[in-house]
């Protein structure tokens, strides 16, 4: 394995122990809620880095429709697989929080039902790029679908400001978390995060293999 | 090749404007998760016998509980009006007295709202048990959004 | 359910979740070099 992918799963395994033990152990239970309040720890982290894969779709999703280079496809294919892991962590870690808390595993407000969205567009985009044979083509159809779902990022993140929900707003947003509890969220948002750079690394590595059996085949 | 990436391009953008702005005139109509006690006291008639949703901070002092038949009364508020709720069942273990709580059912015919469902809703702060409580102005303010216009 | 429960329940499918994932790619990429090194016939690894 090449270095950079060593060093950033290596890297990403410390700061989850490190997260894990911050988390579960070293922070304090939140005065309303108790322990169970210790989900956010991996339900906010993993949205955010949701956004960061979902962000990097975008971009990479422009640079392909300018430019039709196939390494900002395969960047943005690689981005967002690895974006709809973390959305689906988001979606059950929520409906796990949820329950204890509001007393529901779900309800459809603008938050959630966004969210839901979010993961089908991407998952739409992963099974567009599987059913178009030609690499070029599904490239450019998926890279309509990675610019729209962005738009629905946004919404999905700025529907608890604009709309009556059951879900808060964002506390990080409103700096209304306390730093006892900030700094653990903070620890495992860097685990998440670089844990996403080491899944991209793997993923385009996957990807330079496909491309070269391909180009092998049709070489004969 | 160029030139037809750029045409996806314009015209994905075009759809995207689009299917966006139907999107925020849609939810800025319709996209109310839930009701105001006040805007339930100053349409009652209408949303009689319609299944919705009411939101509010459970009044001090309002909540009474009869163990023996698993039933509650209580009234919610937006800091304005009062509507009082009838509920059967077990509430989440956040739901108390000046906590936030969203409510599903219908309003009754006698104005007591007959609930079926209760969420507690949480504010948006995380401390330690140790920490002050912020003042009620702010949970209506943070609990209760809507009242802008 | 307690309060642990909830908490055990979120992160131990967090854990399979992201365990998983980073499996299939190890599989998924492994996989794909022995099919290159095969068809390779000897000329040695091309891409690493």
């Amino acid at each position: 394995m090449d270095r950079l992918g060593v060093t950033l799963g290596l890297g990403a395994g410390a700061l989850v122990v490190a997260g894990l033990w911050m988390g579960l152990v070293q922070a304090p239970p939140d005065a309303v809620q108790g322990e169970v309040q210790r989900i956010m720890y991996l339900h906010v982290p993993s949205i955010l880095t949701a956004y960061l894969a979902f962000t990097v779709v975008l971009v990479c999703s422009i640079g392909y429709l300018v430019r039709g280079t196939r390494g900002w496809d395969r960047l943005a294919h690689a981005s967002a697989e690895v974006g709809v892991v973390f959305t689906a962590i988001t979606l059950f870690t929520g409906a796990i929080w949820g329950k204890p808390t509001w007393g529901v595993w779900w309800t459809w407000d603008a938050r959630l039902t966004g969210t839901a969205v979010l993961f089908l567009v991407y998952l739409g985009y992963l099974m567009l790029r599987s059913v178009v044979e030609d690499q070029d083509r599904a490239g450019r159809f998926a890279a309509v679908v990675g610019i729209l779902g962005f738009f629905d990022m946004i919404f999905t993140h700025m529907a608890v400001e604009w709309f009556r929900t059951l879900h808060q707003p964002s506390s990080l947003q409103r700096g209304t978390i306390d730093t006892a509890l900030r700094l653990p969220l903070y620890v495992n948002l860097l685990a998440f995060v670089v844990l996403y750079a080491y899944f991209l690394t793997r993923r385009l590595r996957l990807a330079a293999l496909d491309e070269a059996i391909e180009a092998r085949d049709l070489g004969g | 090749m160029r030139g037809r990436n750029r045409q996806i391009l314009i015209g994905g953008l075009v759809i995207v404007t689009g299917i966006g702005y139907l999107i925020w005139a849609g939810t800025q109509q319709a996209l109310v998760y839930f009701y105001t006690p006040s805007e339930i006291q100053a349409k009652e008639g209408e949303r009689m016998g319609k299944r919705i949703r009411l939101g509010g901070l459970v009044v001090e002092g309002s909540l009474t509980h009869a163990p023996e038949t698993l039933s509650y009364a209580f009234q919610l508020t937006d800091g304005g009006a009062r509507i009082p709720v009838r509920f059967k069942g077990i509430p989440p273990d956040l739901f108390k007295e000046g906590a936030g709580a969203i409510v599903e059912g219908q309003m009754g015919a006698d104005g007591v709202f007959d609930a079926d469902l209760i969420m507690a809703k949480h504010n948006e702060e995380y401390r330690p048990p140790s920490g002050d409580r912020p003042p009620p102005q702010e949970l209506y303010r943070s609990l209760i959004k809507g009242e802008r216009s | 359910m307690g309060p642990w429960g909830y908490i055990g329940l979120a992160y131990g499918l967090a854990a399979i979740t992201l365990v998983g994932y980073g499996w299939s790619l190890v599989m998924r990429i492994r996989k794909r070099r022995a099919r290159l090194d095969r068809e390779a016939g000897g000329r040695g690894e091309v891409v690493k």
